[in-house]
């Protein structure tokens, strides 16, 4: 390992004196602070860092400006925070052909303007801050209520531009939302966690805005209600976008978007009170998920199977579940809960450093680990990307 | 062939399913498409162990191994284009589980496409992906090819609606990828198989998200005297903010072979159709149904037919679903080319594809996935006439060429397989491809699973051509048949 000043002035050849900087706290991942900063204004540039880091061994944790908790394994290693916020401009929207380019420093806050402006969106709707970046929602697979209704990020992302471990700027996919041509690499590059390849360019596909939302909440007698309401809702073809419940002072909630056509909305509003028996729905914000505590962590389960998981949580337990997809997210206090959640397939989406340096967040490996430990050695054959972040410390 | 390999695949998977004789391969040697391979064993397995057993054997043996679910496929993926052991999925097809509370399914690769959806209908749900040929294309094929369908324009392709997949590694191990819950950990192993043309793994059991059934469904046939008019109006619609479940194009040449056939009405005299179909609760189709007419109308439609009944809607349905048998009638061969153009290129592409054919002499026909941009030419030719199906070849090369020139892609749902590897090159770099071949390492896939698919032939696949070429010459005009 060569001394912090030398790696500056390599990385200061490589990228550009302005875009190198000491490492900061800012940008530590898990409480590991990196070395040094790049903030390359190229993706031939942010390949460059990586060949460098490749010869001599160092990593890289790919990151869209400063950090905040997230998901992931502790690194093993973190010399070089290559910041890709720098490529963040749209490289191509035609919005007939429902598709849009654009740099992965993007915000997903930006993403949503560009195309609101033509009256479209991608359904890229995590439960984070608009300031995230679209190349960091990509490598966590972050989604939100509406995968219910439009996918997830696996589905709506047709195109990636992406640096090897290696140094090689490869793409994926393409431009077209329609291609089977060779492997689809961009599966595996979305919600790898930045242990494969950086992302520095995504093409989406993108959708027309619906003609009318509306949020609602319905009251309801218990979990099992709730559950039932919203799936029933699915099934008979109501204009349902998301469907979320809560809990608050023992009173179950469900909340909905609905969107559509102005009158399939009202429609679908009316039936969903007169199921809920609820005939004056309080109207408001989409539900998120509220700081209840240090601990995030998310259980996926049968939709079937929901119920009976949200009536085992402690009285005060801070969630919200989404019961057509069968996954709650918590919020807790403390690591108490933690064994019995992980065992059930929960996955720690965020803690405090010092809660995950005692255990791996993703649980138990699943049996296809030796494919991926075969896949992140052909990929980043030396180990460069963000060593022990993933499933099984890839 | 080994006779060692013959007595270990039936000593593994019983006598009976193990064939080896000259007349017994013949039905085997052929796809959908125009090229042949002869396989040298072929096997039909009824349970994931046999299929790891008979892997396992092909791997001791030093044999290839190639999947072959209905053969229906349009790119020469079942085709044993280095002999070897076919794996044939056929008898692998039952249902393995219906979960209707939990809107999925699992199932054996042999599974008909159409029968998932047979099975989900009493519970109110069905199976989205729904190529032409899903009355008779495996789940195991749409699996390997990613296939598509008129509805792909909605609800996305065949790895849009995969939970979890199980598979046989070239190893013969059995791995289980993804899983019945969202959000197993780890990469997305399922996606990338799908699609990886049985390049990857041989898939032994899948599944699959089922959807409800939609509450309404209004059809459109908006009939116009100019291809043009109807390819500008397919960017029309999008961009008055409907996304219908499907928008296919039907061309007059197409019309003309499917109306004495079908007798959907089609006018004698148009020179395009679009078909428009739109989902979802009444008030939602009836308002989308509105938006579309306006706009077909502003774009010259001269007629616009509308289908609500199930009755009206399968007419209409009926001339596009029909279409190939029809233009199969019209000429002793054809060749269904399938090229993506991203949607607003398509009045441009398709010009281009019309003035080529013309240049050819060779007559064409149209009909395919406007709404995609996914075309669908299918050039009609007399494969008996000598140097035409080269002829044919080389036309149906220089119209991907006009795709790909127009940033689109190779292949939108039918697979790249034999047919087009070579045409890999015109959208991925050396590196992008070298990349692939990595990840096929990872899987220690090397040659054993379905080679010559998909990856440019390197050095030796001339040898694979000439042995196809003698495969036919030697087994003459009845392996047609």
């Amino acid at each position: 390992m060569v001394s912090q000043a030398t790696l500056l002035t390599e990385l200061q050849t490589i990228a550009g004196a302005e875009n190198v900087r000491p490492g900061s706290d800012g940008f530590a991942v898990d409480g590991v602070t990196p070395e040094a900063v790049v903030r390359p204004a190229t993706a031939e540039a942010a390949a460059a860092v990586i060949r460098h880091a490749n010869a001599e061994k160092l990593a890289v944790i790919p990151v869209g400006g400063e950090q905040r908790a997230g998901p992931g394994n502790v690194p093993a290693r973190y010399d070089i925070a290559l910041d890709v916020s720098g490529l963040s401009a749209i490289v191509d929207y035609e919005p007939e052909d429902l598709t849009i380019t654009c740099g992965a420093g993007m915000t997903l806050g930006a993403l949503r303007e560009a195309t609101a402006a033509a009256g479209q969106m991608v359904p890229f709707d995590p439960d984070i801050s608009g300031e995230a970046t679209i190349g960091g929602g990509l490598a966590a697979d972050l989604w939100g209520p509406s995968r219910l209704s439009l996918g997830g990020p696996r589905d709506f992302t047709i195109g990636l531009r992406v640096i090897t471990g290696d140094g090689l700027i490869t793409r994926a996919g393409g431009r077209v939302v329609k291609n089977v041509a060779g492997y689809d690499l961009c599966k595996l590059y979305v919600g790898s966690l930045g242990t494969l390849a950086v992302i520095t360019e995504a093409t989406f596909k993108v959708l027309p805005l619906p003609k009318a939302t509306r949020d609602l909440a319905f009251a309801s007698a218990s979990a099992a209600d709730a559950c039932g309401i919203a799936n029933e809702a699915l099934m008979r073809g109501l204009s349902l976008r998301s469907a979320a419940i809560t809990r608050a002072d023992g009173v179950w909630r469900l909340a909905v978007t609905l969107a559509g056509s102005e009158a399939a909305v009202e429609r679908s509003m009316r039936e969903l009170a007169s199921s809920a028996g609820d005939k004056r729905p309080e109207t408001g914000d989409r539900i998120g998920l509220d700081e209840g505590g240090a601990i995030g962590v998310r259980v996926a389960v049968q939709p079937s199977a929901l119920t009976s998981l949200l009536e085992s949580l402690a009285a005060d337990a801070r969630f919200v579940a989404y019961p057509t997809l069968g996954v709650v997210r918590l919020r807790l206090k403390d690591e108490s809960d933690l064994p019995a959640l992980t065992a059930m397939g929960g996955i720690v989406e965020d803690a405090p450093p010092e809660v995950k340096r005692r255990i791996d967040v993703f649980g138990p490996a699943p049996s296809s680990l030796p494919l991926m430990r075969a896949v992140k050695a052909q990929l980043d054959p030396n180990g460069v990307l963000s060593p022990g972040r993933f499933v099984g410390r890839l | 062939m080994a006779a060692s390999l013959i007595k270990d695949l039936k000593s593994a998977i019983g006598a009976k399913y193990v064939l080896h004789a000259p007349e017994d391969l013949l039905v085997y040697e052929y796809d959908a498409t125009i090229e042949r391979g002869l396989p040298e064993v072929v096997v039909l397995p009824e349970t994931t162990e046999e299929v790891a057993a008979a892997v396992r054997a092909a791997r001791r043996h030093g044999v290839p191994v190639t999947a072959r679910g209905s053969g229906t496929g349009l790119s020469g993926g079942a085709i044993p284009c280095e002999g070897g052991i076919v794996i044939v999925t056929a008898r692998m097809n039952r249902i393995l589980k219906l979960d209707a509370a939990n809107r999925l399914a699992a199932v054996q690769p042999g599974v008909i496409n159409l029968d998932i959806s047979k099975a989900a209908a009493p519970h109110g749900l069905y199976f989205a992906p729904d190529p032409s040929s899903q009355k008779a294309c495996s789940i195991g094929g749409n699996v390997a090819q990613n296939a598509g369908g008129p509805h792909t324009l909605r609800y996305g392709s065949t790895v849009n609606h995969v939970l979890g997949l199980e598979i046989v590694t070239p190893d013969g191990e059995i791995v289980t990828l993804g899983g019945e819950a969202l959000g197993v950990p780890g990469y997305d192993l399922a996606g990338l198989v799908v699609g990886s043309e049985g390049t990857l793994a041989i898939v032994t059991a899948v599944v699959v998200r089922l959807l409800p059934l939609a509450p309404s469904t209004i059809t459109l046939l908006a009939v116009f005297d100019e291809v043009r008019q109807a390819s500008e109006a397919v960017s029309a619609v999008i961009a008055a903010g409907v996304l219908p479940a499907a928008l296919e194009m039907i061309d007059g040449k197409t019309m003309q072979a499917v109306e004495p056939f079908v007798n959907a009405g089609y006018p004698p005299d148009a020179d395009a159709a679009l078909l428009i179909e739109v989902e979802g609760l009444e008030e939602e189709t009836s308002e989308q149904a509105t938006a579309v007419r306006a706009t077909c109308e502003a774009s010259g439609a001269r007629e616009i037919r509308v289908g609500m009944s199930p009755e009206e809607r399968e007419k209409l349905w009926a001339g596009r679903k029909g279409a190939l048998g029809a233009l199969g009638r019209l000429a002793p061969s054809y060749y269904i080319l399938d090229g993506v153009v991203p949607r607003t290129r398509l009045p441009d592409v398709l010009s281009g594809v019309y003035e080529a054919c013309e240049r050819y002499k060779i007559p064409v026909a149209n009909v395919f996935h406007a709404g995609d941009g996914n075309l669908h030419p299918n050039l009609m030719f007399d494969d008996s006439v000598p140097g035409e199906s080269e002829r044919v070849l080389e036309l149906g090369e220089e119209i991907m060429r006009l795709c790909v020139d127009a940033g689109g892609s190779i292949t939108g749902e039918h697979g790249v397989g034999f047919e087009k590897r070579n045409y890999m090159s015109w959208i991925f770099s050396e590196d992008d491809l070298a990349v692939m071949g990595r990840v096929k390492s990872a899987f220690g896939a090397g040659e054993r699973f379905n080679p010559g698919k998909m990856f440019p032939a390197s050095k030796g696949c001339g040898e694979v051509s000439s042995r196809m070429k003698a495969a036919i010459t030697r087994v003459g005009p009845e392996a047609y048949v």
